[in-house]
């Protein structure tokens, strides 16, 4: 049940009519978790099971961590929750890719692969579990007494499979006060809903088509067709992940609820380490605050840092998924990171002051990191290492290979050029989306969303596609 | 009740009347700019007109404009076909073409079909082009019925595909009839679909209505994928009156594709001297070279041999695409707005399969009339 379909949009009406019709609070997070979990099962019923596990084990560990009297115990329903999280996100989606590199690099006989499907979201609901349990074992935050809200905070329908990853610290408190569906909430997250469904339907799906094509065979075509499929690859990436947090966040804001901003407008960013402030904020705040930092972070000393730096980076790769290509992006990522870091320092060392540079370096800055973003996608996109060859190969200017640029994928880069250029240069423009209640009656309102609604009928292309990172 | 008060309770309905006075004639706006909109740069208004026999054909002197693969704006003759009016023979072989959307090629300029390009070539051809886009294989011989005692052709061309003679045959709509004494086929005939019953019902509005046509096209499949959730739903709770699932098969086995396509081939020939030009699929390889796709050179050779049990010629055109492709390095299939290559037949690939018809009606020209005879 995608976000873009009528299925869900059917579902969907008949949570707020419940929300509306059900009085008491506990009756609502009643709802919405039965509604979260037949969300979740409508991809495949056996699985509500495991996402009732990982609720079940974090609400009760939890507990126990937070009673145990002994410091001991404390660490061992710790480890014991990690290990119960981590140990099923492996099983499901590493154990056939740690499978396979033992065999091979043992020369062992031929990897028996485990016949397992993918939980969808899985990556997302093991984070948000074992924020939970951290942060309980670091003191930060209390425990959830409640199962019924704790089991809602893992499985909430709106983020359930591809985020914003939620932190208990900001949930919880949530399900606490009166829920309720208020109109100026329903206003601006149905528009924000609206929004992630331009840039999902309108932009990425559009993209996908040429994207898809170019990358099942790139030794056919021109250099130019390639480089324009990265280009449309790094804008279909963006809109199709930033369009259904949008979403997320739009329809969890009707429902009541405040979710966290995943995305500020990457492809804006002036160097690498920018980038990661901006890019799905909610995991590279995961990573920083759950991996980074209790690695060391930068308390130990300039090499140190880079070290930590990469290996958050290759982890962060490893878990969009069970390939070396990830693993390469992630590296990428870190490498640069690192550059950057040791740029900056550079710089400080020679007494260049760490404000906002001249223009024209400004410029370079955000050329160079835009480049290496695009380009970094190349294996991420890739299926396999030797995909990744040829089409860099195939960059290189002096092939002979089919001239395809694809007219939607010219239009959409074309009007995504636009849209971050007013980003930039009219902010105050764009901030007056979306319109509040009493200006919805006005003649740019009505115009604004009623053209926003019918282009978003007309051109969403017949095959939806699922979310790209439905997968992760 | 305070002056303030009853000029207030005067006012809100007031207002309220106001308010939707404004939001309908934004409304109205939105719509028109649509209507515009599709217009310009999608796709015209609906030229199709329910058919009872073949679900649907196209309105006799209607335009049509498509945008979904290259960019065409075409106008169809006054038997609803993309080709001229059909003039005197003056003695040209006249050959009548009949298959689906390659054949229809509502996608190039109308010059630039291969039937056009046929007639370019050798201009003792008269090539009438009677595609429709979609037009099944067990729907063909229908056509022809219909144009063989008005135009009399000298020949008739049925262009086929992979699609036509290994997918659609398959579709649990197509209903294949077997004698139970003799076991011998003696019906294989596609369902009219009910979304042709929903054309029929809504067929007025879509043919004056762009916004309408576009609007159907994308909320049928939605609508159906609805439907469909909904039934699972039904049958997974077990709800009262949830119907059975479909089966895909019919509880008799359904004879093999094989002597399927025997039956329609033989239908083929029992109307006028026939030929059947198979569409190959490609797959590209670097520097501009192709090869034909396994699955496509595996559904030919199954139908050439049912071509050949039902005594109907059959003809490849694989050798000329890729041919086409190595001369000019543009692929025969595909659009610079949809897919390339894939999708239908581009204008290169259109002159390529103009020469694979002339070429075939020049081998075939020695058992028909004179006419037909290449120069």
């Amino acid at each position: 049940m995608i976000f873009t379909s009528i299925t869900f949009f059917i579902f969907f009406t008949i949570v707020l009519v419940l929300m509306v019709l059900i009085r008491s609070a506990k009756g609502r997070i009643w709802m919405l978790l039965v509604a979260s979990y037949i969300f979740y099962g409508n991809w495949n019923a056996n699985y509500v099971l495991l996402i009732f596990m990982y609720g079940l084990w974090g609400w009760g560990l939890g507990l126990a961590m937070y009673n145990a009297t002994t410091p001991a115990r404390k660490k061992f329903y710790f480890w014991l929750s990690v290990t119960l999280s981590l140990g099923t996100l492996a099983f499901f989606k590493y154990a056939n890719f740690i499978g396979e590199n033992f065999a091979q690099l043992f020369d062992m006989s031929k990897w028996q692969q485990v016949d397992v499907v993918l939980p969808v979201g899985i990556s997302f609901f093991t984070f948000h579990t074992m924020s939970y349990l951290i942060d309980l074992y670091r003191g930060k935050i209390g425990p959830s007494r409640d199962p019924i809200k704790f089991f809602l905070f893992v499985s909430f329908f709106p983020q359930l499979v591809a985020g914003p990853i939620l932190r208990a610290s900001s949930f919880l408190p949530q399900l606490d006060r009166t829920l309720r569906i208020t109109w100026p909430n329903f206003v601006s997250g149905t528009q924000l809903f609206i929004g992630g469904a331009i840039q999902k339907s309108l932009f990425a799906d559009h993209l996908s088509i040429f994207v898809d094509q170019v990358f099942r065979s790139p030794e056919i075509y021109s250099a130019g067709t390639l480089w324009l499929a990265v280009a449309a690859y790094s804008m279909q990436i963006f809109c199709d992940f930033a369009g259904y947090s949008l979403m997320a966040i739009g329809a969890a804001r009707i429902l009541g609820f405040e979710l966290p901003e995943n995305f500020r407008m990457p492809y804006l960013a002036r160097s690498v380490s920018d980038f990661w402030h901006r890019w799905h904020i909610s995991l590279s705040t995961w990573l920083r605050d759950y991996l980074y930092i209790p690695l060391g972070g930068s308390r130990h000393g300039p090499t140190r840092t880079q070290v930590n730096m990469f290996i958050t980076m290759l982890l962060g790769g490893l878990w969009h998924g069970a390939s070396w290509n990830f693993v390469l992006w992630g590296a990428l990522h870190g490498l640069a990171l690192g550059v950057h870091r040791a740029w900056t320092g550079w710089r400080e060392r020679r007494g260049q002051p760490a404000g906002p540079a001249a223009p024209v370096w400004v410029f370079v800055g955000w050329a160079a990191t835009l480049l290496f973003c695009c380009l970094a996608w190349i294996p991420f996109r890739s299926p396999s290492f030797e995909t990744t060859g040829i089409y860099l190969r195939g960059l290189l200017p002096g092939g002979d290979g089919i001239v395809w640029y694809h007219t939607p994928t010219l239009v959409i880069l074309s009007l995504a050029v636009l849209w971050h250029a007013a980003w930039q240069f009219a902010p105050r423009t764009v901030a007056r989306l979306p319109f509040r209640p009493d200006e919805l009656t006005t003649w740019p309102a009505m115009l604004t969303l009623g053209h926003a609604m019918l282009l978003l009928i007309l051109l969403v292309p017949l095959n939806t596609q699922p979310f790209i990172y439905f997968q992760f | 009740m305070t002056e303030r008060g009853a000029r207030a309770a005067q006012a809100a309905p007031q207002g309220l009347g106001r308010v939707l006075v404004r939001v309908l004639l934004a409304l109205l706006v939105v719509l028109g700019s649509g209507e515009l909109f599709v217009r310009a740069f999608v796709a015209g208004p609906s030229p199709q007109t329910y058919d009872p026999d073949i679900g649907y054909a196209y309105r006799p002197e209607s335009d049509l404009f498509q945008s979904k693969e290259g960019f065409t704006h075409l106008h169809l003759n006054s038997r609803g076909m993309n080709d001229r009016e059909i003039a005197p023979r003056d003695g040209r072989c006249r050959a009548l073409v009949i298959g689906d959307s390659y054949t229809a090629a509502l996608q190039v300029r109308r010059e630039m079909n291969f039937t056009s390009v046929a007639e370019r070539i050798d201009p003792h051809l008269d090539v009438v082009n009677a595609g429709r886009d979609g037009l099944f294989l067990g729907d063909m011989h229908k056509v022809a019925a219909r144009l063989i005692p008005e135009l009399r052709p000298d020949v008739i061309v049925y262009v086929i595909s992979e699609r036509a003679v290994d997918t659609d045959i398959t579709l649990p709509g197509f209903n294949v009839v077997v004698d139970p004494r003799s076991g011998r086929i003696v019906d294989a005939v596609m369902q009219v679909e009910g979304q042709e019953t929903l054309k029929r019902v809504f067929g007025p509005i879509l043919n004056h209505s762009a916004l309408a046509t576009r609007l159907a096209a994308q909320f049928k499949p939605m609508v159906v994928d609805a439907m469909a959730q909904f039934e699972t739903w039904r049958r997974d709770f077990n709800w009262a009156g949830a119907a059975q699932a479909t089966p895909v098969l019919t509880a008799t086995p359904r004879p093999h594709k094989e002597d399927v396509l025997t039956f329609i081939f033989r239908r083929f020939r029992g109307q006028a001297p026939a030929a059947l030009l198979y569409v190959n699929g490609l797959n590209y390889g670097p520097h501009r070279k192709a090869r034909i796709a396994a699955t496509s050179s595996a559904a030919q050779v199954m139908a050439a041999r049912a071509a050949a049990a039902a005594g109907v010629r059959m003809y490849g055109t694989g050798a000329y695409l890729i041919d086409s492709l190595a001369r000019t390095g543009e692929p025969p299939f595909g659009f610079q707005n949809a897919l390339l290559p894939g999708g239908h037949l581009n204008v290169t690939g259109h002159e390529a399969m103009g020469h694979a018809l002339v070429d075939l009606l020049h081998e075939m020209g020695s058992e028909l009339v004179d006419s037909c005879r290449a120069p």
